[in-house]
């Protein structure tokens, strides 16, 4: 009796592991067709294929403020550097993101890092949705820090449950538009489709968003994290090791609310210039904008504004005496 | 400790692994401690309710047995009623009240009862009604009082069929727990399948169904009638697989502890008439009702009116029983009186001689009616108010109304789909159900054959199960 109770137990416990593989396994098949968070594998990727050719890149590690604030089409008729943007979701924490381009990085790259104010302030690392991409990216990194961004035991099983009903999706959903990629050719994930191939909106993105009910991340209550700035350091002096150099490039604001967080905000960067490592690539209030320059949220500017920005960073890239073309 | 929890994937094999490895002699106890725990996961001192009923019904038990003359029914009366004023204490205490202090204030008076601030008891009806059939059985002579009382503790309260039934007989329960229990691999196996797709039934159909039904009749005026259309063929569904499901989980647990439970649901939606469905709908309750409250009533053996009398008043107290809410008695009058209508009918056919060798076809249009007919019975059931509830029915063909977009109602186009493919793979599994048995085509599968199917099934679920919405049982809440 007690034998087929052991047999009956060990077949129980090989059928877990088999469907525990199998969940890997498909965890781990690059498909990610149309969310919007794929983007951040082609990133990945196109990170991986530029670092192959003698093209300088300039990595910029961000929040959406970004993915809508820099233009990388312009950037590159500028400045004659290709952009890779990974700052589509400030969900998805700064060092996560230089955790998937830091083996690509070579001397005479350029890492611009430009997180949002909210998430200075308020040490927001990572949310749920964000960790779903950890996962799938770097499982390893979402494992070794995954004390950063807490869940519960459940809601790590809601995750992968999630990205395999995507990926399972995805990949119907790709045969069905006649896509002919994918698991086959040896591993893709089709760009999203409001993404260039700079990983920056495009720009017919614009005039679909609503301009009013804009977001206001309030910096009441809430004070810039010093822990958030030695990251930042600790990535600034990874760079310098690598002969890469990295900047500080102050996200977008609003100047009616710089006005109300003037105080928090300057000793923010006064915190920051302490740390010998960061550059401040221009002035913050050289970012800083009217509120109708905004769309739906104080981080997200409008075409015309982020034409504006774009070229105000060239100009300042250009003008660093740091940086040679 | 719901079946679907994480806290139950951990609970289960401690629990199954210790019983198998126990001695014959100490496995009812150990389920009984089981069971106790299992309970005491939800408001751990309830548990001192459901021990107040266990002693009133054990003793009584005990007392009618050895009475002899009226007082045997005395003492049955003394149990009925006591069980029922626990029941009554926590279900419909602050109905009633709420109803008569209504009623005053209609008629201007001042005069108000107290409402009660507590809490349901988990699965409140299904173990008093579990425990008052084994008084009844007593009383009537078909069982014989159980001297143990932990033994008819766990009658009361083994595990699998605590909360939402099936609501079991002393006839087919009680001796099992004497019995010596060996492993049995193949029933284990089985067991373990019944409670797999029990559980898919509820985590990958029915709690999604749910996010759509919550959403449209927590306020019906906003949705046109298409979307009150989808909400009511949603819930016929979700409240199908939600209680099916946890009936198929409770047969399957209780197999793999070597336990027979009674079959609670046979394909009702197949059903070709109003009380063909209400032989295949909820069985324990039915034929408890039947049993316990349309028999001592007269049964068949009365006139016609009487009979349609017996039936109103059976399917209302049988909605009285569901919820204390006007809703539910509505509910269950209404399938009362849908039944005595059926009954005028077929005795209408049977007089005439029409429809005495029904045509497939005529079989088809007969399960498709009942089942619109029984759909809208659901909407009493699942609205929050009378008044909603006419609001919906009223409402629900009237499709020129613009309203939101089906996929506004909290399911996405991917989610959708994957619910409408898991109805689909519900409704052929219960249609191929009804002609083979399909545990023993799974055995008779190579063993390759077997385990990838095992695969499939265990992957999908792990996948496709809405982790994240995790509702609770709807038969919890009686």
């Amino acid at each position: 009796m007690y034998k087929k109770l052991v047999i009956f137990v060990i077949k129980c416990l090989a059928a877990i592991v088999l469907t525990l593989c199998t969940i890997v396994t498909l965890l781990y098949i690059p498909i990610a067709y149309g969310h919007p968070l794929s983007v951040i594998i082609n990133l990945k990727q196109l990170a991986e294929k530029s670092s192959t050719s003698s093209e300088k890149i300039i990595f910029l590690l961000s929040g959406s403020s970004s993915w809508v604030g820099i233009n990388g089409k312009e950037l590159k008729t500028i400045n004659h550097m290709r952009l890779v943007n990974m700052g589509v979701y400030a969900g998805f924490d700064i060092q996560y993101q230089f955790h998937l381009i830091r083996k690509y990085i070579r001397p005479g790259d350029i890492l611009l890092c430009s997180p949002e104010y909210g998430v200075i302030f308020d040490k927001r690392n990572s949310d749920i949705e964000a960790r779903k991409w950890m996962f799938i990216t770097a499982p390893g990194y979402a494992l070794k820090y995954c004390y950063r961004f807490p869940a519960e035991f459940d809601n790590v099983l809601i995750d992968i449950g999630k990205l395999c009903q995507w990926k399972i999706v995805g990949f119907i959903r790709g045969i069905a538009e006649g896509y002919t990629g994918g698991i086959f050719n040896g591993g893709y994930v089709k760009f999203y489709k409001k993404a260039d191939e700079f990983g920056t909106a495009k720009d017919q993105e614009f005039s679909k968003i609503a301009r009013k009910d804009i977001v206001i991340d309030s910096l009441i209550d809430s004070k810039y994290s010093k822990e958030y700035c030695d990251i930042l350091d600790s990535i600034a002096y990874c760079t310098e090791t690598k002969k890469v150099k990295f900047y500080f490039l102050p996200p977008p604001y609003p100047l009616e609310e710089y006005e109300k967080n003037r105080i928090k905000i300057d000793s923010f960067y006064t915190y920051l210039s302490t740390k010998k490592s960061i550059t401040l690539l221009g002035s913050p209030v050289e970012n800083m904008y009217n509120m109708d320059c905004f769309t739906n949220s104080i981080n997200h500017i409008d075409a015309n504004t982020r034409k504006k920005r774009t070229n105000a960073v060239c100009t300042v890239l250009l003008k660093s005496t740091d940086i040679q073309f | 400790m719901l079946f679907n929890s994480l806290q139950f994937t951990i609970f289960l094999p401690i629990v199954f692994i210790t019983y198998h490895l126990l001695p014959s002699k100490h496995q009812w106890s150990f389920l009984l401690i089981s069971s106790c725990f299992f309970y005491m996961f939800f408001v751990p001192y309830y548990i001192l309710i459901l021990l107040i009923a266990i002693i009133i019904d054990y003793s009584a038990g005990l007392l009618i047995s050895r009475a002899i003359g009226p007082i045997k029914k005395v003492y049955l009366i003394i149990s009925v009623l006591s069980t029922c004023s626990l029941l009554f204490s926590f279900k419909y205490f602050n109905f009633f009240s709420g109803s008569f202090n209504n009623i005053v204030h209609i008629f201007g008076g001042n005069m108000a009862l107290p409402m009660l601030n507590i809490i349901l008891p988990i699965g409140l009806s299904f173990h008093t009604f579990q425990s008052l059939s084994y008084v009844i059985e007593v009383y009537i002579g078909r069982q014989q009082p159980e001297k143990n009382f932990g033994i008819y503790s766990l009658y009361v309260m083994f595990f699998p069929q605590l909360v939402a039934g099936p609501i079991e007989r002393p006839q087919n329960l009680l001796h099992q727990f004497r019995e010596k229990k060996i492993f049995d691999y193949n029933e284990t196996v089985s067991g373990l399948l019944l409670f797999l797709w029990g559980i898919f039934k509820k985590m990958v159909i029915a709690d999604r169904l749910a996010v759509v039904v919550n959403t449209v009749y927590a306020t019906p005026g906003e949705y046109s009638g298409k979307l009150l259309l989808i909400a009511n063929v949603f819930f016929a569904l979700q409240i199908y697989a939600d209680f099916s499901g946890y009936s198929d989980m409770a047969r399957g647990l209780a197999r793999m502890f070597g336990f027979t439970l009674m079959q609670n649901f046979n394909n009702p939606y197949f059903s070709k008439s109003i009380s063909e469905f209400w032989r295949r709908w909820h069985i324990s309750l039915s034929s408890w009702f039947k049993d316990y409250v349309y028999i001592p009533l007269g049964g068949k053996n009365v006139g016609r009116f009487h009979l349609l009398i017996n039936l109103l008043i059976t399917f209302t107290i049988s909605g009285v029983w569901h919820g204390a809410n006007w809703t539910f008695v509505f509910w269950g009058a209404l399938n009362g009186i849908l039944i005595c209508i059926e009954k005028g009918i077929l005795y209408f056919c049977s007089k005439w001689n029409i429809f005495k060798k029904p045509t497939l076809l005529f079989n088809l249009i007969r399960i498709m009616f009942t089942f619109f007919v029984i759909l809208n019975t659901w909407i009493f059931f699942r609205a929050k108010s009378v008044a909603d509830a006419f609001y919906i029915v009223t409402h629900q063909f009237q499709f020129n109304k613009n309203s939101h977009s089906i996929f506004s109602l909290g399911l996405d186009q991917v989610q959708f789909c994957i619910v409408i493919f898991a109805i689909g793979i519900l409704l052929a599994g219960n249609y191929i159900g009804m002609k083979t048995n399909f545990l023993v085509v799974i055995r008779r599968l190579p063993l390759a054959g077997r385990w990838a199917l095992y695969l499939i099934l265990l992957t999908s679920f792990s996948i496709f199960a809405a982790f994240d919405l995790n509702h609770p049982f709807i038969y919890f809440q009686f």
